[in-house]
């Protein structure tokens, strides 16, 4: 176990080396969640609340036929600000689009482009929760114990739902289990 | 994009204008999203809105794969000079007939299989040096395009998996219900199993 006089060595040590230190470093760090403004959440922009709104009630308009309490609204606001945080990280996306495709070897085009991929990925997991828990509301489940989801008849996007196997990895995970499963029936 | 599953406007302004830069196939955009939408009917914005994410997905998918040949076809020319230079032709001269190459200039298209032959090399020992002088960039790409269909993949799960409870609570509003299935074999394999039985 590490001695009490070595853990307070390490933190002292830690914090002196953990962060931008010249005053340019320090003001570059401070700037930069201001790029592109992805990481602020929706509602701080006072513009966009009202789209967030209507939004809302429309996602309810179309999407429900059931009564509608506050938990419904409550959990329609966070798709509507999930839908636009989606549709403001697509649109900053766009120019880096435009330009990888008139360079695709240019390498600060592609990495700016998967930083964006971040951020588009965290918004539509943000929707995927929230509408499964207004599915589930609507419905009157709970969320966190889905029933069994049964193919909803759309056999030409049956193809579309497997992600390919890019790797070969659930070949060998599948392999490990099967030796697995032999070993334990031992 | 008379083929958009928005409700009104306000959704259609929600879901963002389609990804199409300049030179794109807008009608071939369209028609990936008309077939979806026929397939799928969605009802509501939500369905509508993952439904017109599953069309993005591919289409930036297809993108990416086209910049990926692109990028390879751009710098054909780099990993010929490599590749001439590794067989003993002087490196300016090299980058010249490589350059020609790749200007498609008859003398030194010419001049340059000549070469190749000699060596015992062919266009797809070009391609692989291509690939190892651009592997950051195509690596890169790889994984994007590999985001992109795991996306696109989520997405149709998640239509499939939100339809469901509410439509077996009747929590939304009636449309003509589709017939329920499991996902049918892929072709290859009714084939295979056609075969099978013959």
């Amino acid at each position: 176990m590490t001695s009490a006089r070595k853990v307070f060595a390490n933190r002292a040590n830690g914090r002196l080396s953990k962060g931008p230190r010249t005053v340019g470093g320090r003001q570059r760090h401070d700037r930069a969640p201001l790029r592109h403004g992805l990481s602020l959440p929706v509602l701080l922009d006072a513009a966009l609340a009202p789209e967030v709104d209507a939004l809302a009630r429309e996602i309810i308009a179309t999407s429900a036929a059931g009564p509608i309490g506050d938990a419904h609204r409550a959990i329609a606001s966070r798709i509507a600000e999930a839908m636009i945080d989606l549709r403001r990280v697509r649109l900053a996306k766009r120019p880096l689009s435009i330009a990888l495709d008139a360079d695709p070897a240019n390498i600060a085009t592609l990495k700016a482009l998967a930083r964006l991929d971040r951020y588009e990925r965290r918004a539509l997991s943000r929707r995927k929760f929230a509408v499964r828990e207004f599915a589930a509301a609507l419905a009157g489940t709970d969320p966190a114990r889905p029933r069994r989801t049964r193919w909803p008849g759309f056999p030409g996007l049956a193809i579309l739902a497997k992600a390919p196997n890019w790797d070969n990895s659930s070949d060998l995970k599948g392999h490990a289990t099967s030796r697995k499963r032999r070993v334990n029936s031992r | 994009m008379s083929s958009l599953p928005a409700p009104n406007p306000l959704a259609a302004e929600c879901l963002g204008p389609p990804p199409l830069n300049p030179g794109d196939d807008v009608a071939g955009y369209e028609t990936l999203l008309a077939r979806l939408v026929a397939e799928v009917g969605p009802r509501g914005l939500i369905e509508a809105a993952n439904l017109r994410d599953v069309a993005d997905a591919m289409w930036e998918g297809a993108r990416l794969r086209r910049v990926k040949a692109k990028l390879m076809t751009t710098s054909a020319d780099r990993g010929m000079s490599e590749v001439l230079d590794a067989i003993g032709v002087p490196a300016d001269e090299a980058r010249a007939l490589a350059q020609g190459w790749a200007a498609g200039e008859l003398a030194a298209v010419g001049k340059v299989d000549a070469m190749l032959d000699a060596a015992g090399l062919d266009i797809h020992h070009v391609m692989a040096k291509t690939l190892s002088l651009r592997l950051d960039q195509i690596e890169r790409i790889d994984r994007m395009i590999a985001a992109a269909e795991a996306r696109r993949a989520a997405l149709v799960r998640e239509i499939a998996r939100y339809r469901e409870p509410i439509r077996t609570a009747g929590a939304i509003a009636a449309t003509p219900e589709r017939e329920c299935t499991e996902p049918p074999a892929p072709e290859g394999a009714a084939a295979a199993a056609a075969g099978a039985a013959a």
